[in-house]
């Protein structure tokens, strides 16, 4: 399973109503005390399952009030081991291998000495721990930086109940206009560029959001994913 | 015949084609018979490398295909079970891969964070993962890290330009004397320092006015918040020059709350550690009131070695800050006191060598100074979002008293009182009405006053002169802006006052010199002026158009004629910021200043017991036109930094400083010339770190060329001085028992008139500093610093310089430490330069060797 161990927490804790004051009160206490952006938040809120044995995982994701699930089956990603590299990441000797995936050219490099078929976000289906994924324009990667033991369960999905099934590309359509806009469905979308907002828990105003949004997709950023543009 | 050749042929190919072999078989648990899900399966051949991969389904089974199973083995490996490896020449498919419990052993390994990070416009340094284990203070770890550099100064640099704020948990306490903090706030309390790229620290102005600079945030760990941290040291032994007791000590508290920050700090020594970039405001607006000191007593120089190892000091420095936040706004108060007692000797031998023996001249210079400085600061700041009001009240009282002792030919005593009175009130008001319209308002008052007090004691007669100088400077302004979809249209308007006046009195002038004794002086001016300013700033594009015009009405009580001036010095800048790693920025500009209003006295002032300066008689502007390109390159995940700058600028001075001998004695004056000067520079510097050690590198390259014309009572002068330097950096820590520093500086210059050249003369530093850690208890530094100065052509001056140190820590409280410097004793940098018929020897002092025994206490 890969997840925000913060979007997990808030996620458990949204079923109970204690919590969810607790979590309000201390969120404006430092508010208040200006360190709002201390305030915990959502802000990765996706997760994956993968089922080993039905080779297929569980997408959730969400954007603004939009809440969706998938399921894609392993084989979606194949991989080409690629001999002759080896590169030692955590102190384990890595192998290369690549993959094309949903629009991406990604690079992996996995352990065969962990033997657990499991990797990062969807990534899954190489003969070892993948410990580090990049893919080619450069604006994605995951690095491993730590393995730990713990005693913590592999936790189950805490609000099943929020996400509807969806299309992944329709999804992520949806998600990239939000990015374009991210107010358009607010207020009727007529929401003023001086009007105050709280972005995780710091002031800011609607403009700025909308300048630093379309900032980012000037420099070119897009998502994990690159295959739903029509 | 053909046919049955190409059936042949045919055959061979299908029978290639149907040698595929099927590998299938089920992983099973030996003890309980249960097919196990999730193994990793691997074909590998003789050379070890993979050639299929698979993992078991459900029900335990696998199948891959594979050429030839010559020579391959199947590995099958599952988390809790030992891997299990089969031949696969020697097999019957399908296979039953039995798997027995055994331990997979994953080799822990704690989370670390990335060294540097970046988010947006903020890079954030891990500090943890760039200290050393001999590092002291943040200051310490910031040299060590990529794009951030520490100048000997104090003064912090970030990707080669001046950071503009530095915070500490995001509240701006110390303004421009943050050395404070990097001096004082320990490393171990310091979780991230954050640089934040192209900062506005107004809020009011985010969005509409470009900052091509950087601040830097301290992000403390949070052990050190809502609480007071305290340490300190004290240190004492014994140096050998200066003979007697050495003491070392410091105090430092800091409070960081939500509602309130304060740093106060108590420092002194006497070993030679130079104090001033704890109380250096880096930030320091330059004095509008433009005073400067005519009398020039200063110690003798000391040689181009490290302060640590010349300066003869006693030292003391106190300073408290404090920052309260209330409503929206913040107060802040700094107040610090120092106190520097400095001493210095040289002594230079002359022999000329005559038919009638060897005559021998010998100087020796022998001074003090003792300098008092106190400052206060109180700022009021309200920094919002449509809204910015900073008002800073700001007073500083500096008492500088200089004594020098000259032996030799001309044996004198000089005694120069040289305090300094500051106070200045500066208010600015910006608002923000509708997202698009800026109104500012500021005002400026400056009072100082410089009296200089010279005793000169010679020949058995005395001297004595007095210079009063006063200055106010008042300046009001009013702006407005108006912004619209990336274009900021301004006018700011404003006056500028100035009034000033400087007697100075002379009583008794040696018999051989002409002039006049004294000096009754006003020089003011009026001003006033409208800057109208244009910027652009659309994604990636920063370009900004200032043209200010002035004029001025300059009146000087008759010591020259009155003045009207009209200024107009137009500015053009452009930044392209194509992506987050690369920036680059082009300016320009030129215009036209008047001179130097200090220039102006028709009477003699002396400023040595030999020197002595009349001004100027005849009112000058001199023009300038200069142009620059500068770059920079980030990949923080690389950990890569570079940066590089080339300026070039033109300078038109229409007078010239003339000097002329009357016996012993040296007058300077100022006559019409025309002086042309061209300045080029170039710069350049990259940063990497070394992850496999922990470490950083650093090379850096400076070239620059000086070109002057002169032509001055038909005498034409051309001079050309060119330099240039290269430097490299490296640490790190390449095993636990060990880590290291390193840094070698090289530079040359030559000087060049009216095409005669005189030779090339270098300068080499070396230094080395290395730390073994045999129990993480104890620590021990090795250093040393080689220098190599060219005095002449191939006549090089080499000095090594040793130092050690021992240091144990008790607990995460007590820390000792015994510490050796210059172990072999230099005391005296001494040479020599011959010429034909004489011979030079200068003689300077160094720091000796010196024990101190300290005991650190952290709260």
């Amino acid at each position: 399973m890969f997840y925000n161990p913060t979007a997990l927490w808030m996620d458990i804790n949204s079923k109970d109503d204690a919590a969810c004051q607790a979590y309000g009160a201390m969120a404006s206490a430092l508010q208040d005390a200006g360190r709002g952006d201390e305030v915990p938040n959502r802000s990765v809120s996706m997760y994956v399952f993968k089922d080993f044995v039905k080779q297929e995982h569980t997408a959730y994701d969400d954007y603004s009030d939009q809440f969706a699930k998938y399921n894609e089956p392993f084989q979606e990603m194949q991989w080409e081991v690629v001999a002759d590299s080896a590169k030692i990441i955590l102190g384990y000797e890595c192998l290369m291998a690549k993959t094309a995936y949903h629009g991406r050219e990604w690079t992996a490099w996995f352990a065969p000495e962990i033997p657990v078929q499991d990797g990062p976000w969807k990534f899954a289906g190489l003969p070892g721990l993948i410990l580090m994924a990049k893919e080619s324009q450069g604006m994605h990667s995951f690095t491993a930086n730590g393995i730990e033991a713990t005693e913590q369960e592999i936790p189950g999905m805490p609000r099943d109940d929020w996400y509807h099934k969806e299309d992944r590309k329709k999804y992520l359509q949806g998600k990239y206009r939000h990015l374009q806009d991210p107010f358009a469905d607010l207020a009727g979308g007529n929401l003023p560029s001086n009007a105050k907002i709280f972005v995780n828990g710091r002031e800011t105003t609607v403009g700025e959001v909308r300048d630093q949004f379309r900032k980012e997709l000037d420099n070119g950023y897009d998502f994990l994913e690159i295959d739903y543009h029509k | 015949m053909t046919r049955p050749v190409t059936y042949l042929f045919c055959l061979i190919v299908a029978t290639v084609a149907v040698a595929q072999v099927n590998v299938t078989g089920k992983v099973i648990d030996k003890e309980s018979n249960e097919p196990l899900v999730g193994a990793s399966v691997i074909v590998k051949g003789a050379d070890g490398k993979i050639r299929k991969f698979t993992s078991s389904m459900a029900d335990g089974g696998f199948a891959v295909t594979i050429p030839s199973v010559n020579d391959c083995r199947l590995e099958v490996n599952i988390m809790g079970f030992a891997k299990k490896i089969i031949p696969l020449d020697s097999v019957s498919i399908p296979l039953t891969v039995c798997m027995e419990p055994g331990t997979t052993l994953l080799k822990e390994v704690t989370v670390k964070a990335d060294r540097i990070r970046e988010q947006g416009d903020t890079i954030t340094y891990n500090v943890g993962s760039f200290a050393q284990q001999q590092d002291r203070s943040i200051g310490d770890v910031l040299k060590r890290m990529p794009g951030i550099d520490v100048a000997n100064n104090g003064k912090i640099q970030y990707q080669g330009e001046d950071i503009n704020k530095f915070y500490i948990e995001g509240s701006d306490l110390l303004g421009g004397k943050y050395g404070i903090a990097t001096n004082g706030i320990s490393h171990e309390d310091v979780g991230a320092v954050e640089v934040m790229e192209n900062h506005q620290p107004m809020q009011v102005l985010s969005g509409i006015s470009f900052s091509d600079k950087a601040a830097i945030n301290l992000k403390l760990k949070n052990k050190a918040k809502a609480t007071w941290t305290l340490h300190g040291d004290a240190g004492g032994g014994y140096s050998w020059q200066p003979e007697g007791a050495v003491w070392d000590g410091e105090l430092f508290a800091m409070a960081v709350m939500p509602g309130f920050q304060n740093i106060t700090t108590l420092r002194t020594n006497n070993t030679g550690e130079n104090l001033s970039s704890s109380s250096t405001d880096f930030f320091a607006d330059r004095r509008q009131t433009g005073l400067s000191r005519y009398v020039g007593v200063d110690l003798p120089g000391v040689p181009s070695l490290s302060d640590r190892r010349t300066l003869f000091n006693r030292s003391f420095l106190v300073s408290t800050n404090s920052l309260w936040k209330f409503g929206r706004g913040e107060f802040k108060a700094n107040i610090d006191y120092s106190f520097n007692r400095v001493t210095a000797d040289a002594s230079n031998i002359t022999t000329y060598f005559l038919d009638d023996g060897n005559h021998i001249i010998t100087e020796n210079r022998s001074g003090t100074e003792h300098s008092h400085s106190l400052s206060g600061k109180f700022i009021y700041e309200l920094n919002q979002k449509t809204a910015f009001i900073n008002n800073t009240l700001q007073t500083n009282i500096d008492w500088d008293d200089v004594s020098l002792a000259t032996t030799g030919s001309l044996p004198n005593g000089q005694a120069a009182k040289l305090p300094d009175y500051y106070v200045s009130n500066r208010f600015k008001m910006i608002q923000r009405f509708k997202g698009k319209h800026l109104v500012t308002f500021q005002s400026v008052n400056e009072w100082e006053s410089l009296p200089q007090m010279l005793n000169l004691d010679m020949n058995s007669q005395q001297f004595h002169q007095h210079i009063a100088d006063y200055a106010f400077y008042t300046h009001e302004s009013a702006a407005y802006a108006f912004n619209i979809k990336g274009v900021t249209l301004s006018l700011e308007g404003g006056i500028k006052g100035y009034l000033r006046s400087m007697d100075s009195h002379l009583p008794e002038l040696p018999e051989e010199l002409p002039g006049l004794t004294e000096n009754v002086v006003n020089t003011n001016y009026l001003t006033v002026y409208a800057t109208p300013k244009f910027e652009y700033w659309v994604r990636r594009v920063n370009l900004s158009l200032n043209l200010p015009v002035s004029y001025s009405h300059y009146s000087f009580d008759k010591a020259i004629a009155n003045h009207d001036e009209v200024y107009f010095s137009p500015s053009l800048s452009f930044n392209w910021k194509p992506n987050n790693r690369f920036s680059g920025t082009l300016r320009g500009g030129l215009g036209r200043s008047p001179m130097n209003l200090n220039l102006i006295h028709p009477g003699l002032i002396m400023t040595n017991y030999r020197t002595l300066k009349t001004g100027v008689d005849n009112f000058y502007n001199s023009s300038s036109q200069n142009v620059s390109a500068n770059f920079s390159y980030k990949h923080t995940r690389r950990g890569l930094f570079a940066n590089g700058m080339v300026m070039q600028s033109w300078s038109h001075i229409p007078y010239t400083m003339a000097q002329q001998l009357y016996g012993d004695y040296v007058v300077y004056s100022y006559v019409d010339a025309k002086n042309d000067g061209k300045m080029l520079m170039a710069m350049g510097n990259i940063d990497k770190t070394l992850d496999f050690m922990r470490g950083s590198c650093n090379v850096n390259g400076s070239f620059s060329r000086n070109e002057s014309h002169l032509l001055s009572q038909q005498q034409s002068v051309n001079s050309v001085s060119t330099g240039w330097s290269v430097g490299g950096k490296i640490n790190g820590n390449p095993c636990r028992l060990f880590s290291f520093d390193y840094r070698i500086d090289y530079s040359d210059s030559r000087l060049t008139m009216n095409g005669m050249s005189e030779s090339w003369l270098s300068t080499m530093e070396n230094e080395l500093s290395l730390t073994f850690i045999p129990h993480r208890k104890l620590q021990w530094t090795v250093s040393g610093e080689h220098y190599r100065n060219e005095l002449t052509e191939h006549n090089y001056k080499n000095i090594v310089m040793l130092d050690t140190k021992l240091t144990y820590q008790l607990n995460k409280k007590i820390e000792f430490a015994t510490s050796l410097t210059n172990i072999l004793n230099k005391r005296s940098y001494n040479y020599t330069t011959y010429s034909q018929l004489s011979s030079f020897e200068s003689q300077r002092q160094l720091r000796g060797r010196q024990l101190l025994f300290s005991i650190t206490l952290i709260k």
